[in-house]
């Protein structure tokens, strides 16, 4: 898998957030997003994704036009080839983790038992065995990402999109879930992007990209 | 879904109790409608028992005409019974009910209503009768009490012609009878074949007695019609073969030499009088028309004969007439009259001389005219120059021992009447003295009543008088229906249904009372359920990154909607009953002026709960639908964040458009008014309303949507930036709240409070206060109708104490 972005532009209004961001990165590879606050960190990561469709330029997976898909094709596109790390965990709370992280298998409409396992699987890596049957209530910080992380893995996606997902947490609960991240990247063969203003957890990516109002600099 | 349904269980069941109340209202709404225009029904179909036709004439005919129709159509149930408009008075406590229907019935009647027949035997002097229970409620009476009831005598001559006037017609009888038993309101209680709400004042008499106390033997007004079978005939046919010229107030008289065709009425009504005349034309018979009419006064010279019949006719081959001195009597010209010899004797005329005739002129007011005419001859006491016959019968004259014992109508000077008139009287009863041309008589005496008072005819060319007669008779019969004698059966049944479902749309009305709370429930359910999904905005958010659909959000957020609002109109219903309880019992009695009865009652059907919570549903889940419609167009950024504020509907320039433009529907509504119905009215007030609301929201959002630059210096402006933030949440508020006011107002505006004049206090014997409004035209409140009696909130009839009259009384406050 590829993913190259061909001179990305987002404004909101008459504020230019992202300008001709330009950059490609194929599979195994991991690329750190860094900037102060406000340059187009976070929406490029959106843009990248598919939530957010760029105001002019292109962005290419596999060759093929992401936002020249219908909706419907993009949502499945990302249902299969992307998972999301936000910074803020968004675990459903009416739901306890295993289903948490059997979210995305639900969207295809054709979820499963392999799903299951998998989604089991993925709890247990991330050390949440014995929290599975627990809503996100009763976790920790640390815990509430890890499932989160879990639950961006479960359909096996070729990208693996991370926004400041340590952010919230404290250095080693940080450095934890770094590891988890990267340890699970490295072992699903995923194309790894994150936004982060750590510079430690920044240094443990392949590539770093440097976004300063709203252009991009390879670091 | 159940997981998400029970966790934000708060906001759910705040949706779910918001649904129930707008499936309870429009429930509600729809259940009074059905109620009352069911009630109406039932009563309708309760005061009418099996009758489905019915006939009710001014005039009385033969009660066997009951059973003629009966044999014309043998899927007929025919009963006759009389019926008068009148009043009673209790003999003792001087209780007063006007407007009460005086039935002359027997055993069939009640046969009608599948009740037994009141005991209406006389037993002793006094004459039974049996009252409803209003009847006995309104006289306060007790069975055994005398009661005094009145009515107007009957009579076939129009009150306003001469024979009419002050008299026999407009005169008031008066029977003492005695209350021998009482029937509830219901079945044959309630009997009355006008279309109205309120109980009817019923006195049931005895048929037989009440005709005997009328003198008309054998003689009833009203036919009432049962149809056995769907196979039942028209019973106007029926009617139309049995009816004989007597049902249709019309005698014919046979004479050896001549047949003659009068009217009970006295005159025959004009299109009779044609009928008869282009008959005896078309029969070959010779004919001759006749009107004859009172004179008060003939006079020639300085003496003068009081009250004599004249006769206007034209001398053909149907009688005769001769001079005094043998010649043949000649044909009076227009200006000319001929006297009887007895008349000529006693004023001493002659031939040539001027004879005035004085005479009364019916009209709005009486009043006396005089013509002179010149003497053409003078006639023999014998054929039409001494014919009593040429005067019709009329009740108060003709049957008269001797002229002292008129009891005419129309004021006469009985001191008038000297010993030769009475010895006239005796020998030749009301013979008319003089005799003019029809044309001098037409020119005289024709009104719009009548221009003959019969017309004789001589036998048809071949035919001896009785072959005539029948044959005349037969074709008179076809020639004038019953109908145009004013004897037609209605179709009461189906009028009152008619009536009971075709006035006020109380469903229509409710609703559209109803209609700002049933909007106001659905935007608070779409209000209540947009700020549950807000609170799971990053559930959207989450869903979307996640590869579900746009469309499949909605269906995951509408499939929790639609357990909410199944669940909440389940609820409703249960509401919706309450809720349609509590209205009709307010209708029964603190609103019952509005329907003119207290005898409603909740009508449940499946249709209407079916109807009412689809139409909820559909309401609802509109409104939910286009809440969930707007979150999915979210940036999912957004979502995630939370900041789902949702932009005000439409551009700034559309608004401004469908503001103006409402208003100025509003305004064309409001101008619209007062040239509209009473229904329309209301329409249009809603349409003002609706369209204003409109209006003003719109301006609203507008504002919302301005771009405030202004600094916040102080918390109105906070409160304005805040509103603003999120317009679309605070229009909903702003709707909500405009469609409460809406309600509070148009309720209050329509609010009947007959303050002043209207408003009526009394107090009861017992010491309570009652608190009560007339309905027409009376200032007091009858006492007796009230003193010593239970009593409750609603609407009475009763005889108003300054006037005596029937006066409807809505009492809505009692004290105790």
């Amino acid at each position: 898998m590829t993913l190259r972005a061909e001179r990305v532009s987002k404004q909101y209004g008459d504020v230019s957030v992202l300008r001709e961001v330009s950059f490609e990165t194929g599979r195994g590879q991991s690329v750190a997003v860094v900037g102060p606050s406000g340059s187009g960190k976070s929406t490029l990561l959106h843009v990248l994704g598919t939530l957010d469709r760029p105001s002019s330029g292109r962005v290419v997976i596999d060759g093929r036009d992401a936002y020249a898909l219908s909706d419907k094709e993009l949502a499945r596109f990302r249902n299969r080839g992307i998972g999301f790390v936000f910074q803020d965990h968004h675990l459903l709370p009416q739901y306890s983790v295993l289903e948490n992280v059997l979210i995305p298998t639900l969207a295809s409409g054709d979820a499963g038992s392999g799903d299951g396992d998998r989604a089991r699987d993925l709890i247990e890596r991330v050390g949440l065995a014995h929290r599975a049957d627990h809503r996100p209530a009763a976790l920790s910080g640390g815990e509430r990402q890890r499932a989160a992380v879990a639950r961006a893995l479960v359909n096996r996606p070729a990208l693996l999109l991370c926004d400041e997902p340590t952010g919230s947490l404290d250095r080693a609960r940080a450095d934890e879930i770094g590891d988890l991240i990267f340890e699970l990247h490295a072992r699903e063969d995923t194309i790894l992007i994150g936004v982060t203003h750590s510079p430690e957890m920044a240094a443990r990516f392949e590539r770093t990209l440097e976004l300063r109002e709203g252009t991009c600099v390879e670091a | 879904m159940r997981r998400s349904l029970t966790f934000f269980w708060r906001i759910h069941l705040s949706v779910l109790l918001g649904v129930a109340v707008a499936t309870a209202v429009l429930t509600g709404a729809l259940l009074v409608g059905d109620s009352v225009r069911e009630s109406l029904r039932d009563l309708t179909l309760d005061r009418l028992g099996d009758i489905d036709h019915a006939l009710v004439s001014d005039r009385f005919f033969r009660t066997d005409l009951a059973r003629d129709v009966e044999a014309a159509d043998g899927g007929l149930t025919v009963v006759p019974a009389v019926t008068l408009a009148g009043s009673a008075v209790h003999a003792t406590a001087g209780t007063r009910a006007s407007r009460v229907a005086i039935l002359g019935v027997d055993s069939r009647f009640a046969g009608l209503f599948d009740a037994n027949a009141p005991d209406l035997a006389r037993r002793g002097a006094a004459t039974p009768f049996v009252a409803n229970e209003s009847l006995r409620s309104e006289l306060n009476a007790r069975v055994g009490d005398a009661v005094l009831l009145s009515f107007e005598l009957p009579g076939d001559v129009h009150r306003e012609s001469l024979f009419g006037r002050d008299g026999i017609s407009e005169s008031i009888q008066t029977v003492r009878v005695r209350l021998t038993g009482v029937v509830h309101d219901r079945g044959m209680g309630r009997f009355g074949l006008r279309p109205r709400q309120r109980t009817p004042l019923n006195a049931f008499v005895s048929l037989p007695l009440l005709q005997e106390t009328l003198g008309l033997p054998g003689r009833v007004n009203m036919l009432l019609v049962s149809q056995d079978t769907q196979a039942a005939g028209d019973p106007g046919l029926a009617l139309t073969r049995a009816a004989t010229l007597d049902d249709l107030g019309l005698a014919m008289r046979v004479d050896a030499d001549y047949l003659a065709v009068e009217s009970t009425g006295f005159l025959l009504k004009p299109h009779v009088a044609n009928t008869v005349l282009g008959l005896a034309d078309e029969l070959g018979m010779p004919r001759m028309a006749i009107l004859t009419y009172l004179a008060n006064t003939i006079r020639v010279g300085d003496r003068v004969l009081p009250y004599s019949t004249v006769a206007a006719l034209d001398v053909g081959s149907v009688g005769k007439l001769r001079l005094a001195d043998g010649r043949p009597g000649p044909v009076p010209g227009e200006g000319e009259v001929l006297l009887n010899a007895w008349a000529a004797k006693d004023l001493h005329a002659g031939t040539g001389d001027a004879v005035e005739l004085a005479y009364f002129e019916a009209g709005p007011a009486l009043s006396t005219r005089h013509v002179t005419l010149r003497l053409a001859g003078v006639v023999a006491m014998e054929g039409l120059g001494a014919d009593s016959l040429l005067t019709p019968a009329f009740p108060g004259l003709h049957d008269a021992e001797d002229m002292h014992a008129w009891d005419p109508p129309f004021p006469v000077d009985l001191t008038r009447i000297r010993p030769a008139d009475e010895a006239y009287w005796d020998a030749y009863r009301a013979a008319p003295k003089a005799i003019v041309s029809s044309a001098t008589g037409q020119r005289l005496w024709r009104s719009r009543f009548g221009s003959l008072t019969s017309v004789r005819m001589g036998p048809a060319p071949g035919l001896d008088a009785g072959q005539s007669a029948d044959r005349f008779r037969s074709g008179l019969r076809e020639a004038l229906p019953p109908e145009s004698a004013g004897m037609a059966f209605q179709p009461v049944r189906k009028q009152g249904l008619a009536a009971s479902s075709g006035s006020t749309d109380f469903g229509g009305l409710f609703v559209g009372f109803s209609l700002f709370l049933i909007v106001s429930a659905a935007l608070l359910v779409g209000l209540l359920f947009r700020l549950g999904v807000e609170q799971r905005a990053d559930e959207v958010g989450v869903l979307m990154a996640s590869g579900f659909t746009a469309g499949a959000i909605r269906r995951r957020f509408m499939g929790e909607a639609v357990w909410l609002t199944g669940l909440g109109g389940l609820l409703g219903l249960a509401g919706g009953l309450a809720y349609g309880w509590i209205m009709i019992a307010g209708l029964r009695t603190w609103w019952a002026p509005a329907v003119g009865t207290g005898e409603l009652a909740l009508h449940v059907h499946g249709s209407g709960l079916a109807a009412g919570y689809l139409i909820s549903q559909v309401v609802v889940l509109f409104t939910i639908l286009t809440t969930v419609r707007r979150l999915g167009r979210m940036p999912v950024r957004a979502l995630l964040s939370g900041a789902v504020h949702h932009a005000a509907a439409g551009s700034g320039r559309r608004l401004k458009v469908v503001a103006i433009a409402s208003l100025g529907l509003a305004s064309a509504c409001l101008a619209g008014v007062p040239r509209a119905g009473r229904e329309a009215a209301i329409a249009l007030f809603f349409g003002c309303g609706t369209f204003l609301l409109i209006s003003g929201l719109c301006a609203l959002s507008v504002w919302f949507q301005r771009k405030r630059r202004t600094a916040v210096t102080g918390i109105w402006r906070m409160g304005v930036r805040n509103s603003a933030r999120n317009p679309g949440r605070s229009l909903l508020c702003a709707s909500l709240i405009a469609c409460a006011c809406f309600v509070v107002v148009a309720v209050g505006a329509h609010r009947r409070t007959d303050a002043g004049r209207d408003a009526l206090n009394s107090r009861t014997s017992g010491g309570g206060r009652i608190s009560a409004h007339r309905r027409n035209g009376c200032a007091a409140l009858p006492r007796s109708r009230f003193d010593g009696r239970a009593f409750r909130a609603g609407v009475f009839r009763g005889g108003c104490p300054d006037s005596g009259r029937g006066a409807n009384y809505a009492v809505s406050r009692i004290a105790r």
